[in-house]
Formats: C-alpha cells, sequence, structure tokens
C-alpha cells in the first residue's frame, strides 16, 4: 500500500491556525505513507495537478487531503484522483478547516489537532476498497408543486425546452399569492394585467398538465426515477364537464368564508376564487354546502347548465415518475392575530393585514378598488367610509424575537410604500398617511427611489419607532407608539390601520419537506444545498426550489430564481443517464435475521424483504433507491449491514487511532 | 408463578403446519414484551394463543436455595406463607413478601397487557402509580468515577456464558449476536471488566425501547450480576425523557422506531 497525504494551507484559512508545512512533513512517518505535500490551495488548478501528478509518478495507491469539508470539495478531488487512473473512492479526505483552523486560536494546538485528523483519515483509508458506480435512466418529466408566479415561470421555461411538467397546486386555481395583489412596486403595474396572461399561457402550453386541487400524497425514489402519489382532491363538480360560467355559484344560497379575499366579503358554497381564475372551475367547500351539513338544497345541481356536479366524487389517486421535483410552494402571511395582542388581536374591524388591503385596493376586490373602514362595510342604507388617516405599521411579525420571528420578510417595506401612494391616489392626496418603520430596506432596482417618492412626492409621514398599542376610542382606531427620533410619544387617532405582516413559509411546507426529504429551517423555510453555490438546489439530489418557498422574496427575485432553477434542471436531465453513487448500504444476508427494523428505519424505503432459495426471508436493499444515508446500519442490532466506503471496520480503524494512539 | 419468562420460546420458530398454534402462559411484564415483539411484527398474533395470568409476584428462588446447604425439592405457598424443604427433608418457612424480586414489589402492570384468555381474574393494580425504580437509588447516588468503578466491579465477573441473551426475550439476534462476531469486530473476545461492559452496553441498546425490566436476564446470570443496574436504568431515562414505557399495547410502537413530524427538533 502506497499512500500519499497532501495537507492544504488554503491561504491563510487553515496555515493560520495550523503549521500545515509541518505535519505534512511528520505524516511522511506514518505507516504506508510514502509521499506527502503541503499546498497552498490544493483546489486550484496547480493544487490538482500537483496531486495528480504524485499519484502518476510515486504510484500512490491511496489518497489522503487534508482541506476543508468533504461538503465543499469531497467531489473535487475525487475527480481528480479520478483523473490520475485511481479508483475515485480510494481517498478520504480530512477536514481540517472547519473541524479544526476555523474553530481554534491556538496555533499549536490547532496543530496538533489537525495532526491527529489525518492519522485518522490514514487509518480510514487503509480500510478502504475501490467502489464503482452504476448507471441508471433518466426519466425527463418534471414535476413543479405549487403555481404561484415562481412554479409557473420554471414549467414554462421547462415546457419551452421541451419537457414535460406537471404543476400540482393545491387550490382550485394556478396563480398564488401574485393573484390576489393589486398592484405592484417599485413600477406600480396591475398584478393580474401580468400574471394571467402567464397563467393562460401555462394552461394552453401542451407541454404543461395543470393539477389543481391536488395535493402530494407520498414521494419515492431518487434523482431521475421519482414515482409521486398525488391526490386530486374532490372538487364534488366534475372538472371535465364544467364550463367555469359561475352560475352555480350565483344561485348556491349558502355563504361561506371568501378565503381568496382573505375574509374582506363573504363568497358561496360552490365557488370560483375569482373571475380570471385558471383553471376556471368551481369546486363545493363541503363543510359549509347545506346539502352536505343539513342533506337538503342540491340547487347547484339544478342550474348547472353542464351536468356538472356530482355529490358523490371521491378524491381521485394518480401515480406519476418524474426525473426531478420542483418545490414553489411560496408563502403564507404572518398569522398576526394570534401573536400580536397589543394590536387588538384582530377584534378591531378597522386593522387589517397588508394582503387585505391589496384586496380592498383591487378593483376585483370585494369593494371594487374603494378604500373603506371596514367597521362602515355592510350596513344598510349607509355607504361605507373613506379613511381620512390611515396609519401603516411595518414589521409586524418580521424582525421581532418576542413571536419568533426574528427574519425580515424583505417585501413589506416595499409594498407598504406602495399601498400608502395608492391610497393617495384612491382616496385623495388629502388623506393623512403614517407610516411607522424600524428601518427602510429598500435594495432592490429603483425600490430607494420608489421609497423617496412615497415621502416626498405623496407627502406620506414615516414616523420612525414602534407602536407599542391599538385600541378602539369614539369610533376611531388609537395609534400608541414612539417617535424614536424625537424621542417622544405619539398619539394618532387612525381610521384605518394597516399591518405589514410579515411573510411566512407555507402552511403545510414542514409535511411536504418530510415527504420529499428536503432540510427546512426552523421557520418551514426550505433549506438550499449551498448559500452561495447552490441556491436553487437542495441536499436531496433531483429535487429543486423556486421561489418564496426557500426564503421571502419579492417578484423579480422570485421570477429570477425560478428561471435559474429550470436551468439546472434542464442540466440535470440533459443526460439520458446518471451514474449513482456506490457509497449505498448492502446487507449481509447469512447473518440477517430478518428483524425489518431497516425497513422500518428507511427514510427511502430502499430495503424490502427478499425470499431466498430455503424459502426464508431476508433484507434486501435495493442499489438504485438507497441513498448512503446509513441510518439501517446504525439500526440493525447485528450489524449485517454496512454502507460501503464507511464500514464498521474503516470506522472502528479510525476511532482506535483517535482513541488509542 | 413460573419464574421464567415463556415469550422467549417464541423467538425460535413459528410452528408447522399453518394454522396451528402455539399457546403461551405470561405475567404482567412478560406479556410486555410479547407485546413489543408483536408490535414489530416479529411473531405472527395468528400463531399464537395467549394466556394471561394475573400475578401477584414471584419469589426468587435464589434466595430460598441461599437458606440452605442442600438442593431444594419442594416449595409450597399458603397464606403470604412459603415453606420450603429439601432433599433431606429439613423445611423452613418464609415470608412470601420476603422473597419477592424487588421489581415485583414496585410492579405496576401486574395484569397481561394483551391475552386471548385469563387464567384467572384480575388481580387489584396498584393504586399509586409512580414508577418505581427498585434498585437503582444506591447506584445513582454515586459520582461517575465511582459508577465506572461499580460498573467495572459488576461485570469483571461476567464469563461471557450469553445466559442473559439467550434468555432475553426481546434479544432477536440469536447466533448472529454482533458481540460474537469477528467482522465486525465491535466487541473483542478478550474477557475483562471493559469488553465485558460493551458488551452489556451493546445488550441493553438494542433493548432499548423494548425491555419492559422484566428481571429475566437478572434471574438467569449464574455468577449473579444485577443487570438491572443497565436496563432499569435505562427503562427510567426513557421514561423520564420520553414518558416511554415497552410494551404497554399492541398500537404503540418501539419509541426508537417512532419519528414524530412535532418533534421540536428545529432544524433538521
Ligand atoms: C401583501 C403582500 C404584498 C406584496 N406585494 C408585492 C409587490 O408589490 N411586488 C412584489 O414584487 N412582490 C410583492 N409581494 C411578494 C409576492 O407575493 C411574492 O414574491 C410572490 O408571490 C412569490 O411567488 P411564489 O410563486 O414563490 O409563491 P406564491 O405566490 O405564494 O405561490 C405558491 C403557490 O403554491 C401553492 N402551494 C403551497 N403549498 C402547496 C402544497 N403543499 N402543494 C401544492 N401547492 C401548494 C399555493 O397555493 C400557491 O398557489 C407581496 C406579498 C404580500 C404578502
Ligand atoms: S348543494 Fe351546496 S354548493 Fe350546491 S347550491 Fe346547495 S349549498 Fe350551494
Ligand atoms: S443507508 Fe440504509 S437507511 Fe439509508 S437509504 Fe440506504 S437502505 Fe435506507
Ligand atoms: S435490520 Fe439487519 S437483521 Fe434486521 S432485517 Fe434489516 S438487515 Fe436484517
Ligand atoms: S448471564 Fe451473566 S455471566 Fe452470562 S453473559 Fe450474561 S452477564 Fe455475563
Amino acid at each position: 500500500m502506497r499512500i500519499g497525504v497532501f495537507v492544504c494551507h488554503c491561504g491563510t484559512n487553515i496555515a493560520g491556525t495550523v503549521d500545515s508545512k509541518g505535519i505534512a512533513a511528520r505524516a511522511a512517518e506514518l505507516k504506508d505513507v510514502v509521499h506527502t505535500e503541503d499546498l497552498i490551495y490544493t483546489c486550484s488548478e496547480p493544487g490538482q495537478a500537483a496531486i495528480e501528478k504524485a499519484i502518476r509518478e510515486k504510484d500512490l495507491t491511496r489518497v489522503v487531503v487534508a482541506a476543508c469539508s468533504p461538503h465543499m470539495h469531497e467531489v473535487t478531488f475525487r475527480r481528480c484522483v479520478d483523473r490520475a487512473g485511481l479508483n475515485p473512492y480510494l481517498y478520504e479526505m480530512a477536514n481540517i478547516r472547519e473541524h479544526c483552523s476555523w474553530i481554534h486560536d491556538d496555533y499549536e494546538q490547532g496543530t496538533e489537532k489537525a495532526y491527529e485528523i489525518i492519522k485518522m483519515a490514514v487509518a480510514k483509508v487503509r480500510q478502504l476498497e475501490p467502489l464503482y458506480s452504476n448507471e441508471v435512466d433518466v426519466n425527463k418529466d418534471v414535476l413543479v408543486i405549487g403555481g404561484g408566479v415562481a412554479g409557473i415561470q420554471t414549467a414554462l421555461d421547462l415546457a419551452d425546452a421541451g419537457l414535460k411538467v406537471t404543476i400540482v397546486e393545491r387550490e382550485t386555481t394556478i396563480g398564488g399569492t401574485m393573484a390576489r395583489l393589486d398592484k405592484t412596486f417599485p413600477t406600480i403595474d396591475c398584478s393580474a394585467c401580468i400574471l394571467t396572461p402567464r397563467m393562460v399561457d401555462a394552461a394552453q402550453h401542451e407541454n404543461i398538465e395543470i393539477l389543481a386541487y391536488s395535493e402530494i400524497d407520498r414521494v419515492q425514489g431518487y434523482v431521475g426515477n421519482f414515482t409521486v402519489d398525488i391526490r386530486k382532491k374532490a372538487a364534488m363538480v366534475d372538472w371535465t364537464k364544467c364550463i367555469g360560467c359561475e352560475i352555480c355559484v350565483q344561485k348556491c344560497p349558502a355563504k361561506a368564508p371568501d378565503v381568496f379575499n382573505v375574509g374582506l366579503a363573504e363568497t358561496k358554497a360552490i365557488y370560483i376564487p375569482f373571475p380570471q381564475a385558471v383553471p376556471k372551475r368551481a369546486a363545493i367547500q363541503v363543510e359549509h354546502c347545506r346539502w352536505f351539513t343539513q342533506g337538503k338544497c342540491r340547487v347547484c345541481e339544478r342550474v348547472c347548465p353542464a351536468d356538472a356536479v356530482d355529490y358523490e366524487q371521491k378524491d381521485e389517486y394518480l401515480q406519476r415518475q418524474y426525473g426531478a421535483i420542483v418545490t414553489a410552494t411560496g408563502l403564507d402571511v404572518f398569522p398576526w392575530e394570534e401573536y400580536y395582542h397589543e394590536y387588538g388581536s384582530g377584534h378591531i374591524p378597522d386593522v387589517i393585514s397588508g394582503l387585505q388591503y391589496e384586496r380592498m385596493l383591487n378593483a376585483s376586490g370585494p369593494t371594487n378598488g374603494h378604500v373603506v373602514r371596514p367597521s362602515t362595510m355592510g350596513i344598510k342604507g349607509k355607504e361605507p367610509e373613506e379613511p381620512k388617516t390611515v396609519v401603516f405599521i411595518q414589521c409586524v411579525g418580521s424582525r421581532d424575537e418576542s413571536v419568533g420571528r426574528p427574519y425580515c420578510s424583505s417585501v413589506c417595506c416595499m409594498y407598504t410604500a406602495k399601498q400608502s401612494i395608492l391610497t393617495k391616489s384612491h382616496v385623495g392626496m388629502d388623506t393623512e398617511i403614517y407610516v411607522f418603520y424600524i428601518d427602510i430596506r429598500a435594495t432592490g432596482k429603483g425600490y430607494e427611489e420608489f421609497v423617496k417618492r412615497a415621502q416626498t412626492e405623496f407627502g406620506v409621514k414615516y414616523v420612525r419607532g414602534r407602536v407599542s398599542k391599538l385600541y378602539e376610542d369614539n369610533g376611531k382606531v388609537m395609534v400608541r407608539g414612539m417617535d424614536t427620533l424625537l424621542g417622544k410619544q405619539v398619539e394618532i387617532a387612525a381610521d384605518l390601520v394597516v399591518l405589514a405582516s410579515g411573510i411566512t413559509a407555507a402552511d403545510g411546507s414542514v409535511q411536504l419537506a418530510q415527504k420529499l426529504n428536503i432540510s427546512y429551517d426552523e421557520f418551514g423555510f426550505y433549506k438550499e444545498s449551498h448559500p452561495k453555490l447552490r441556491p436553487v438546489e437542495t441536499n436531496t439530489a433531483g429535487i429543486f426550489l423556486a421561489g418564496a418557498c426557500q426564503s421571502p422574496k419579492d417578484i423579480p427575485t422570485a421570477v429570477a430564481q425560478a428561471s435559474g432553477t429550470a436551468a439546472k434542471v434542464l442540466g440535470l436531465l440533459a443526460k439520458d443517464k446518471l451514474k449513482t453513487s456506490p457509497q449505498i448500504a448492502i446487507v449481509d444476508q447469512n447473518r440477517c435475521v430478518s428483524c425489518w427494523k431497516c425497513i422500518e428505519v428507511c427514510p427511502f424505503s430502499a430495503p424490502e424483504k427478499q425470499e431466498l432459495r430455503d424459502g426464508t426471508e431476508k433484507s434486501h436493499i435495493i442499489e438504485t433507491v438507497c441513498q448512503g444515508c446509513g441510518i439501517c446500519v446504525a439500526t440493525c442490532p447485528v450489524n449485517c449491514i454496512e454502507l460501503k466506503g464507511f464500514t464498521t471496520d474503516q470506522l472502528i480503524d479510525q476511532l482506535e487511532e483517535a482513541l488509542l494512539s | 408463578m413460573t419464574h421464567h419468562n415463556l415469550t422467549t420460546f417464541l423467538k425460535r420458530k413459528m410452528p408447522d403446519p399453518p394454522g396451528s398454534r402455539i399457546g403461551v402462559c405470561v405475567k404482567g411484564c412478560d406479556s410486555r414484551t410479547l407485546v413489543a415483539l408483536l408490535q414489530e411484527n416479529l411473531i405472527d398474533k395468528e400463531k399464537i394463543y395467549v394466556i394471561g395470568v394475573p400475578c401477584d409476584g414471584v419469589v426468587s428462588r435464589r434466595r430460598i436455595e441461599k437458606a440452605f446447604n442442600d438442593e431444594v425439592v419442594d416449595i409450597s405457598f399458603a397464606d403470604g406463607k412459603v415453606t420450603a424443604t429439601t432433599r433431606t427433608g429439613e423445611s423452613q418457612e418464609f415470608a412470601k413478601d420476603d422473597l419477592l424480586f424487588d421489581h415485583c414489589k414496585s410492579c405496576r402492570y401486574p395484569n397481561p397487557a394483551y391475552a386471548d384468555d385469563l387464567a384467572a381474574d384480575p388481580v387489584a393494580e396498584p393504586v399509586d402509580q409512580t414508577p418505581m425504580w427498585a434498585g437503582l437509588e444506591e447506584f445513582e447516588a454515586l459520582s461517575p468515577e465511582e459508577k465506572d468503578a461499580k460498573l467495572a466491579e459488576v461485570f469483571e465477573t461476567c464469563i461471557r456464558c450469553f445466559a442473559c441473551i439467550n434468555v432475553c426475550p426481546v434479544c432477536w439476534c440469536w447466533d448472529q449476536c454482533v458481540c460474537r462476531s469477528r467482522k465486525p469486530a465491535l466487541v473483542s473476545q478478550r474477557v475483562g471488566a471493559k469488553e465485558n461492559l460493551m458488551f452489556q452496553m451493546i445488550h441493553m441498546l438494542h433493548v432499548a425501547g423494548r425491555c419492559p425490566s422484566c428481571g429475566a436476564c437478572d434471574r438467569a446470570c449464574p455468577v449473579e450480576i444485577p443487570l438491572y443496574l443497565l436496563h432499569r436504568k435505562m427503562n427510567k431515562e426513557l421514561h423520564e425523557m420520553l414518558g416511554f414505557e415497552a410494551g404497554l399495547s399492541l398500537e404503540g410502537k418501539p419509541v426508537f422506531q417512532t419519528f414524530d413530524v412535532n418533534d421540536p427538533l428545529g432544524e433538521h
């Protein structure tokens, strides 16, 4: 055995705390080590060339690279070893940066620890065996989960490139949050006018199939070969017949809260969320329907000209195959009512959320675009009142540790500026408008100018400080807060208060992540594989992110990212075959005692029961399904599963080096 | 009532021909090992017939034997008294309470958790359901170093006869026990307190979440190692940390095979 050890300086990243040169020299004393070298930047072209040269000239049979985290460069050096003609799995990485130099200050001790880490890697590399990849066929169809602007963009880009795409949307229409907005900052162009044509494009594209009112039930398989169970929820309306005429909606006698209009209006038990819905199909909310709750009515069935209503309809289950999956599940609005008791917990009618205000501003919204005080709505014989004084409060449910939301929602500063401008143009320039803010984040193109316009051109008064209390008094909403610039208490009697409620991950995002086996943060936003270098990939191969499901974003960023995602998916699916990792688990069936714990714990359903010739059943791990996570290995009581490249004996040797030598 | 936890015998082979059943008598604690095995689909409910035996505690045969120099040939029970007679006819009366196993005295589940039929009326369950962890107080009062020393002392004498493993009903690996394997070489074949402890630690982790402290291993050990120091301690920790006790109902699952999406783990 001929081992080569390469120790990286990583500029001063490692060499600042670790004597890279010294330990490279010391490593030469280790058993079987025939070549050592220290390199300034091992990952650079000359660095990799040095490794290749040494492998060839010194006839190395094993390689240890002591540098950064395998997460960063394992693959880089694996390719390098491969190029030099050595089996790429006869190489081990020793992490002396993240695990050592970056977390220690003491030069001597850091050096000593780095040397220990290298010794452990050498102990393991001695035990390694060559491993060989397999190739599997790739399915070229793509699943996009969520039909907001991001999901639509990815789907259109992929479909234009010739791939078949399915959009699974849990609501009855695609469009997402953007479909509910009025105008968009910073250009104040009409949200629907730019979005609905894209929705129609998606619906009419020959390569796109929209499965609305559907959810993901189960995901199995692996990159290139996912098997997805999709549940089409029963709409109680046969969508192949429904023509979207809305006659049923007009005639239905049962009222239901209007979710699309965020509770500002009522809809019917049978509903179509908005006129431009795609697909434009009716669905019954059974919990509000008289037929389902009281056994009487069936009006919609009678009036439907297409004979589409079907009270017996059941959920339908589909199973589909995909090569890649894109999650674009977007955002929900922070449920401020549950947290901000000082703002009345939703009991003060004239305190509304930013999204409600978007609906109110919208010409096709519940007030036909009239800005009114909700407390004066729906009173017989009285016109709703327009507000004279409007107060906006920013950062409600953002940058607030006390409600568990330390992050910035990134769009509220901007949409508040937009809404304050729109208020002036809807109600009149003489409207008094105050915006309470912590500070203004306007980093996008044209954003700062936009906020300035609100302040100077439209005379919106920005007050720096938090609002401590909202309460009703004499028909007004009293806003008590602090102006931290003037250092004094302010109190404003408002007619309408709009809370810039922050953005959260979509409801159910965590459950979906668990089905997909992708990582998410404590707020339910999906985690990218690398914040800088792999921003649209997840850590699960073949699953990608687009839009606000990753973090709060505005529309331009969501759309740009969605196109980036499409490019990544295209890159992946451009190949006809994919190499599988050989670092997977394998069962020694002679020793398996058929306890099936591996089947129970594997998150990818890789182990299966296999009947042997003698009639006994033993565990067998499906090679293409196993992701090499090692959970079964740790679970198997007889240790008869080994993870190739991380066998128990290899790890024991590594441990013994650390503990005994 | 029988000393033994008879579920152990179900570990091997299920009956042929199909349709036949094995009858098994279980006390409260035995039934919980049975339930643990059923929860894991390791035995087939259709192939057994369970006769539940409500239990008022098991006496330690060893304690009786220690009172004599001769072989005990007869033990009889009457009115809370136990009379033992040896081969030579020597006889002695004991109070039953003095002979009960520690864990029987604080048993909270004397009636079977699952049975097809009961051999007698259920016995009264103790009103006080506070779990007791008999015999641990003394051990837990020790400092970490003293605990190390105590465990070393206790396990020094293990002869690795595997009696505890063989008798354990939820220990499922039989001849393939990893403690006997050379590849991977997790436990060395050397004898000594450290290796013995490693061996017992592996047993303990393999039965974690499945062991109801039935005491079978304690009773089987020929050199009288107090194995409960590990198992009961583990069960206590599981109970305190996760509120878990093994084998309470067929619907349950071993704690280490459950995953609750609502576990407050933060990042995953
Ligand atoms: C009040 C308010 C005002 C705003 N104003 C502006 C503005 O003026 N300009 C601007 O640039 N940005 C604005 N934004 C931000 C903008 O809404 C987002 O950037 C954009 O909607 C993100 O698009 P998306 O596709 O990622 O998510 P979304 O639009 O939220 O779409 C997600 C879609 O996925 C679906 N979905 C969710 N979970 C599932 C699931 N499990 N299965 C299937 N489908 C699922 C949802 O039903 C939805 O259709 C505003 C946001 C708010 C809240
Ligand atoms: S049956 Fe239900 S959905 Fe149809 S009209 Fe009556 S209440 Fe409305
Ligand atoms: S290593 Fe084991 S648990 Fe992990 S994916 Fe493979 S078979 Fe499943
Ligand atoms: S966990 Fe191990 S012993 Fe049990 S079935 Fe799986 S491979 Fe076999
Ligand atoms: S029964 Fe006792 S001596 Fe035998 S292996 Fe178990 S602990 Fe050791």
